[in-house]
């Protein structure tokens, strides 16, 4: 192969070559692909906005990706996103990391105070996290972030956060009532059937053990150590997180046998049972910073944390262990019986993922 | 105070603005890293920093990406530049002055921005984060480059043009235009659209911006430190080895298949975005045929060597070059594959792509650069390295510290896409997962770190001290022109 290479055919095939992509690559594009405003896409408003430029500025984009795809499952129910969710966006905001979640569909997800705390110390919410704190940003620009926050999501964001915004002055106004009718209400808003739900994971021990894990990998930045809503987040939020040292009284059993003791006119503390707590971890709280833990934990792990709370700070008396994974094997000779108590707490089949990773 | 006419006498000496850059370089890369490290230790005790606006995990890591890209490599090898073009054009750079002017230029641009991010001024456009009255000093500077590169080829005493030359060539015209294209350099200023919207500073609108930034984030590392990388490795491995190069036509075909097939695979970032389809495979398609200009380089350079590598394990600079085109084979291999929808989708958004880019751009890059400076700073200043055992521990902190700091993060990457794509979990569930392997870079991280600071006082010492072989500076000091310095084995030729 003999060709020459002259100043004159490095300079213009070099540029000729870029100049070929570039149209390709770059001006077709423009000019093909104008995607129009999804049906879902919103224009920003100008507090908006300032927040949008908050998360530049503290470069927001390089943890957080806002791309949600059909592989992301229970964020922003289920939609992918489209060309035309971007079309209000300059500069654009995919992202190329998630060392935190997507937050393509972030609005209404969690309350604002939610995330006032948040920024402050992300471990107040989150224990795990490993984010920054952003107590920096303060005033009128958190505000301005957090409504940035809430319209992510498009026109079903920004409802879904004018839901939480509603029904949070509700949840303020049971709250300053006292704790009977406080809880009476959260309860009055969890499907009935839950309220009477059979704990189908007993209050073993091993449970209970279980449960603790998840407790402090999610719930104690808020309802605190000792299970009495003075986590660190607790000043941040309005309504405070519950208090479950104060249903302790009730005397309840983890099977909620004593549901119909409850009575709203004596103002008797009231109880809740693990159906209860099942339903508000899987849901969250609309309205209060409880936010949903629906695609973060798997069943067994949520009623383990209920048995948790209920046994250390509800008063709940621990069950025997009755064996129904037992059952499964009773057709098996005894001596070929697995033995499984020297690696899990109670002979309960443990998920592996419970000793590898808490939560 | 020295008068004006000293200081342009200084800046006219043969050489001084390679030295200069190539100084320049490696202090950016110090300054670089120790961002790197601090961002590390952010990620594993978050608040180490916390409340300080400045130190922020997410505000330093654009500053160090940028000063790793422009200011450590990117000076690093206009040095590089400003060394091999004199002595394969036997002509001196039109002008050192020129040059000497334009890395203090691009030094303070630098310098501007990394202060800038840190700060908050961000484009947010990822590699197109520098704002805009950055923006103009850079661009400035790449065409003025582009322009002394140009008068120094054109004036050259040689006919033929070494494949050096040919990359150096493109690289300085393709960046000067991929920059402005990637900061969207015609609008500078916010605008208000009337439906109350704003075009952001240095940006278009919707997913065009993101085709645009990532065609651009791509050809940074494609058409700019690659190439780059690429002209002072065709340098200085036939020069230290004393060898012609292996095969004109491989060197051919690599330089024409890399702009082609480089350019337009900056969509391959995007393939989990709505895209156009055509822009995605159009994107894969080039990112796996980017085998051909990969293999004919890393082939016609291994196939310099073959006979000579034991000179690999004698010559400190060598080694260091070496091990960067293996890592540079190494690096696009995997990006070949991860450019491939279905490992794609398992590794975007992963902690995998951070250790592919830094296989990349400390790997190859890194490794080829410190070669450089190890190798052309005692030419310069015609003294020996102060320390080749110095020179040695650094090579193996730097060996040891990247391979695992590489692995941990593949691990990590792995670990992350089996949660969301196997198990269906949230990122949240992934946040105790990584942290050990976070740990895990931090440490090694420790190792490169250490050998930056060996790279540092190797050649602070090298400039001062006063230590010197006679024989070897005698026989330099007797070269009274360039020509005398002449890559030896680089015959007409192969020029
Ligand atoms: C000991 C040395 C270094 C350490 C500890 C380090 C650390 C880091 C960290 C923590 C990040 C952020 C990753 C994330 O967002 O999760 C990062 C990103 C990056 N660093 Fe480094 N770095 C080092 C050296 C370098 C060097 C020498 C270069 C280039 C020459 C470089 C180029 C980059 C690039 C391009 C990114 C962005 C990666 C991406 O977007 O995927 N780093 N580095
Ligand atoms: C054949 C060659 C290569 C191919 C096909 C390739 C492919 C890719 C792909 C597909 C990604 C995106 C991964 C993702 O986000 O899902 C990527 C990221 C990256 N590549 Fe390469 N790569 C190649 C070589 C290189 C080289 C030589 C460099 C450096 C000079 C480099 C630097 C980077 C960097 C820094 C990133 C991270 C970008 C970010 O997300 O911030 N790559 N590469």
């Amino acid at each position: 192969m003999n060709m020459k290479m002259s100043p004159f055919v490095i300079g213009v095939g070099a540029t000729a070559v870029l100049a070929s992509v570039v149209i390709a690559n770059v001006l077709m594009p423009a000019w093909l692909f104008r995607p129009q405003p999804s049906p879902n896409a919103a224009p920003y408003t100008a507090e908006e906005l300032r927040g949008r430029e908050l998360y530049i500025e503290n470069g927001c984009l390089y943890c957080h990706s806002q791309d949600t795809g059909p592989q992301d499952w229970g964020m922003g129910s289920g939609l992918s996103a489209e060309p035309g969710d971007y079309a209000y966006d300059s500069p654009h905001l995919i992202g190329s990391e998630r060392n935190g979640p997507d937050l393509m569909r972030e609005g209404g997800y969690h309350t604002d105070d939610w995330h006032w705390a948040h920024f402050e110390d992300p471990r107040y919410t989150r224990p795990q996290s490993f984010m920054p704190s952003f107590k920096f940003i303060q005033g009128k620009d958190r505000a301005a972030l957090i409504a940035y926050m809430q319209c992510l999501g498009g026109k079903a964001g920004r409802a879904r956060a004018a839901e939480q915004a509603a029904d949070k002055t509700v949840l303020i106004s049971y709250y300053n009532k006292g704790v009977s009718d406080n809880v009476a209400y959260l309860n009055s808003t969890l499907p009935a059937e839950w309220l009477t739900m059979p704990n189908p994971v007993p209050a073993t021990v091993g449970s209970i053990g279980r449960g603790k894990v998840v407790y402090e990998a999610y719930c104690i930045g808020c309802h605190g150590e000792n299970g009495d809503g003075r986590g660190p987040a607790r000043p941040y939020l309005n309504p405070p997180p519950m208090d479950f040292t104060l249903l302790q009284a009730s005397g309840a059993t983890p099977n909620g046998s004593n549901i119909g003791h409850y009575d709203f006119k004596s103002n008797k503390v009231s109880v809740i049972n693990n159906g209860a707590i099942y339903f508000a971890v899987l849901y969250g709280l609309p309205g209060s910073a409880m936010p949903q833990f629906k695609g973060q934990l798997e069943s067994e792990k949520i009623w383990d944390v209920g048995n948790y709370i209920g046994y250390t700070f509800m008063g709940w008396k621990l069950e025997p262990y009755t064996g129904r994974y037992d059952e499964l094997t009773k057709s098996l000779p005894a001596v070929g019986k697995p033995r499984r108590s020297d690696c899990h707490f109670d002979g309960a089949p443990m998920n592996v993922f419970d000793r590898l990773e808490p939560g | 105070m020295k008068s004006i006419e000293q200081i342009w006498d200084w800046m006219d000496r043969p050489d001084s603005a390679a030295l200069h850059a190539l100084c320049s370089g490696t202090v950016w890369m110090f300054v670089g890293v120790t961002l790197g490290i601090t961002m590390s230790n952010e990620l594993t005790s978050p608040d180490l920093f916390a409340g300080i606006p400045q130190l922020v995990f997410s505000r330093l890591r654009p500053a160090h990406v940028n000063m790793n890209l422009f200011g450590f490599l990117g000076t690093t090898f206009y040095g590089g530049w400003y060394f091999i073009l004199p002595r394969l054009c036997r002509t001196p750079l039109r002008t050192n002055r020129e040059a000497n002017l334009l890395i203090v230029l691009w030094n303070l641009a630098i310098l501007a921005g990394s202060i800038s991010l840190a700060n908050g001024g961000n484009q947010g456009h990822e590699y197109g984060e520098y704002p805009w009255y950055v923006n103009f000093p850079v661009e400035i500077a790449l065409i003025w480059n582009a322009s002394i590169i140009f008068r120094t080829i054109l004036a050259r005493e040689v006919q033929k043009i070494y494949v050096s030359i040919w990359y150096i060539g493109g690289t300085v015209l393709w960046i000067s235009v991929l920059y402005f294209i990637g900061h969207v350099m015609w609008h500078p200023f916010t605008t208000y659209l009337p439906d109350g919207q704003i075009v952001h500073a240095g940006a278009t609108i919707g997913l065009d911006d993101a085709v645009w930034n990532w065609f651009y984030g791509h050809n940074v590392f494609g058409l700019y430190i690659t190439t780059g990388g690429i002209a002072i490795v065709y340098y200085l491995v036939p020069k230290i080895a004393k060898t012609p190069l292996y095969s004109h036509a491989l060197s051919l075909i690599g330089f024409w298949t890399i702009a082609l097939l480089y350019a337009p695979t900056g969509q391959h970032h995007l393939l989990l975005a709505p895209i156009p389809n055509w822009l995605k495979i159009y994107a894969i398609i080039g990112s796996v045929a980017l085998i051909v200009p990969v293999f004919s380089f890393v082939t016609n350079i291994f196939m310099t060597m073959s006979g000579k590598w034991s000179k690999a394990i004698d010559i400190v600079s060598l080694r260091f070059v070496l091990t960067g085109v293996f890592f540079y084979l190494a690096v696009s291999f995997q990006g070949s594959i991860q450019s491939l929808m279905t490992v794609n989708r398992f590794i975007h958004y992963t902690q995998w792509v951070v250790g592919h880019a830094h296989l990349a751009l400390l790997g190859a890059f890194g490794f080829i650069a410190a070669g450089t400076v190890l190798y052309m700073i005692p030419q310069i200043v015609r003294r020996p390295l102060w320390s080749r055992n110095l020179a040695d521990a650094q090579y193996w902190l730097f060996l040891i510290g990247l391979t695992g700091f590489f692995w941990s993060l593949t691990a990590a990457g792995l670990a992350q896409g089996s949660a969301w794509m196997l198990l269906g979990q949230q990122v949240v569930r992934a946040y105790p997962v990584v942290k050990p392997y976070f740990l895990l870079r931090s440490t090694f991280a420790t190792l490169i770190y250490l050998g930056v600071i060996f790279e540092l006082i190797n050649i602070y010492m090298t400039l001062t001290t006063t230590r010197l072989d006679r024989a070897y500076s005698d026989r330099l000091n007797k070269a009274k022109n360039l020509e005398e310095l002449m890559p030896a084995g680089l015959g007409a030729s192969e020029l």
